[in-house]
């Protein structure tokens, strides 16, 4: 319970600390690509929906899609990409980069369908971002040096499955 | 690697939790009224943090100086005036004598009609202070549509004391009208105009013609179509008001021959969409409708900037609950429209990062120039500045620029009346993005939230 009192406190602040230091000059951290990442490399299965929810009010509060749309633009990546917990072995780097460059892909184009799709729930109606390849690729090198860290702590340390 | 495959392939590690809540997602989307007190207080909660921080941001900013405060209350009552001196134009020449003009502004524009835009509009009046007025409604001297009367028609579960619903002319169920063009070559054409399908290149569809093979010769589109009553049918709008343009729809020639014409649409001047104010006529019998009250009441409030969103999304700490859609203004200028949570707080996007529709009016800088009711989207915007895709009407021309002036806020929902000020537009041709300068004040402001009478 208490793991995740810290969760549902700490996460969506998260978004919010990661919006003040890209205001501040630090490179744009993709939180949401990398909740996914973690979900699909180090989460235990029973977390994932609070997971997604955790993450989802986190950025609904920088971004204009209702909650529900957040639960989608988190979950489906996350849906998607969680078969490839049976082949990645999770401590690779190589892995992490190329599954970090996969999420905040996916991530993107969920964000941009739901936007183009739900327009009574915040989304434009249009599809309106354009392809954002630079953050894409700093997804691939700045994800996994932040998960390398953000997953030893609370309170996403407290998520992580047991491995044998 | 291999045994933790193995324990992935058994039946216990689907994750029907995550799939659950994907499905719990999509049922929350279908049906938003029924799970938005969730949202409200998940969210709501999610912002206490940073309203305890931003409790010690500094003391908020209060009401403009003098002379700007001043300058903005003459632009609205400039926009006030000139918008109901363009909106009644000419039309008085043609309703019958001694028919006054009520200007009502619309609340809301609903339903999917012909060029697929919106069908009925909800005014600012009940159906029963609009009693003594005539069925007709219009715009200058733009026939528009018909005024419903309550326990008939689509208002036939409306009562009298229900906002007034407008039948637009490209609603399925709206009269045809009888009208007439004059073709290029200077032959009169009369023909009757009815709604158009949602799918259909534009609002309204021309029909019966008086000569169907000198219609069938029509290549090119921007006639104007005028009312033209019969004299033996009752009801009849007043002749001389015009409806639209032409839109010719058919096959391109190819090399050397003439294009192929296999239908005539008309064109309204104004969107639907985009109507903020139209005029309805009082006969004269009963008395005239009073200035409508504002239903509006002020909540007071301060608005704190989110981390890393300077001047583009903040956080509201009102002194009550929030509506989602509520304008938020500081000092007479609209900043954003709310998303309302929990606990008297809300989320403001500022206008130059919202991402929908706007209804917007145009305050041309000429003083004798006609306001423009026009809709507009932000596609790229920065603190202090927004550029707008935009769609004007097609009153003077299919295509006219916009001219240089200041910008306010259309009818954009109850919350959100037309007439709140938002910026200094410079002026767009057709096809270029409409930039806006947007007065900018470093939060915390203090403001105030436009909340209807028992919403929250």
């Amino acid at each position: 319970m208490r793991r995740w009192l810290w969760y549902f406190a700490l996460v969506p602040q998260l978004f919010l600390v990661a919006a003040w230091l890209e205001g501040l000059g630090l490179p744009h951290l993709d939180l949401a690509a990398l909740l996914v990442v973690f979900g699909v490399l180090f989460a235990a299965r029973p977390t994932l929906p609070w997971l997604v929810l955790g993450g989802a009010i986190g950025r609904a509060l920088v971004d204009d899609g209702a909650l529900p749309v957040q639960i989608l633009v988190l979950g489906v990546p996350l849906a998607l990409l969680l078969p490839l917990r049976a082949w990645l072995p999770p401590q690779r780097w190589l892995w992490q980069v190329m599954l970090a460059a996969l999420a905040a892909t996916m991530v993107w184009y969920a964000d941009a369908v739901c936007a183009r799709w739900f327009v009574a729930a915040g989304g434009s109606g249009v599809w309106s971002v354009g392809w954002p390849g630079w953050r894409i690729g700093l997804a691939g090198l700045w994800l996994p040096l932040a998960l390398a860290v953000l997953r030893r702590l609370p309170p996403l340390a407290g998520l992580a499955e047991e491995r044998g | 690697m291999g045994r933790f495959g193995a324990m992935q392939r058994s039946g216990v590690n689907v994750p029907f939790g995550l799939y659950g809540m994907l499905l719990f997602a999509l049922c929350w989307l279908t049906l938003p009224a029924v799970f938005a007190p969730i949202e409200r207080w998940l969210l709501g909660t999610a912002t206490w943090l940073p309203r305890v921080f931003a409790a010690w941001s500094g003391s908020p900013v209060q009401a403009a100086e003098p002379a700007v405060a001043d300058r903005l209350r003459q632009l609205t009552g400039q926009l006030a005036l000139r918008t109901q001196h363009h909106d009644i134009g000419i039309a008085a020449r043609y309703v019958p004598a001694g028919w006054q003009p009520v200007h009502c502004a619309v609340r809301r524009a609903t339903g999917r009609g012909g060029g697929g835009e919106p069908e009925e509009l909800l005014l600012d009046r009940s159906y029963a202070e609009l009693g003594g007025c005539g069925p007709f409604v219009t715009k200058g001297d733009v026939l528009l549509g018909y005024l419903a009367r309550p326990g008939e028609g689509v208002a036939a579960e409306d009562t009298p004391d229900d906002p007034a619903r407008v039948v637009l002319l490209n609603h399925r169920r709206a009269r045809p009208v009888h009208a007439e063009l004059t073709s290029p070559a200077g032959t009169v054409l009369g023909l009757v105009v009815g709604p158009a399908a949602a799918v259909d290149p534009a609002q309204l569809r021309a029909d019966l013609w008086s000569h169907p093979y000198l219609a069938s010769q029509l290549r090119h589109s921007g006639q104007a179509v005028h009312v033209v009553p019969l004299a033996e049918a009752p009801k009849q709008p007043p002749p001389g008001l015009w409806l639209g343009r032409t839109r010719v729809w058919g096959y391109a020639g190819t090399a050397g021959e003439a294009p192929v014409t296999i239908g005539v649409y008309v064109a309204t001047p104004f969107l639907p969409r985009s109507l903020s104010h139209v005029v309805v006529w009082h006969t004269g019998s009963g008395p005239m409708p009073s200035p409508a009250a504002a239903p509006l009441r002020r909540l007071p409030g301060v608005l704190h900037e989110l981390p890393g969103a300077s001047g583009r999304r903040y956080l509201l700490a009102a002194a009550g609950a929030v509506p989602s859609g509520a304008a938020v203004v500081h000092a007479g200028v609209c900043i954003g429209v709310t998303r309302g949570l929990a606990f008297d707080a809300g989320l403001v996007a500022a206008f130059s990062s919202t991402e929908h529709d706007w209804n917007l009016i145009l305050l041309p800088s000429d003083p004798a120039a006609r306001p423009r009711e026009l809709t507009g989207r932000v596609v790229r915007g920065e603190a202090g500045a927004a550029w707008l895709d935009w769609r004007g009407d097609m009153y003077e021309a299919d295509e006219s620029p916009l001219p240089a002036g200041q910008l306010f806020t259309g009818s954009n929902g109850v919350g959100c009346p037309s007439g709140l000020y938002l910026g200094l537009a410079a002026g767009a041709r057709p096809g270029e993005l409409l930039g806006v300068q947007l007065p900018v004040e470093p939060a915390p402001l203090a403001v105030e939230v436009l909340v209807v009478e028992g919403d929250a």
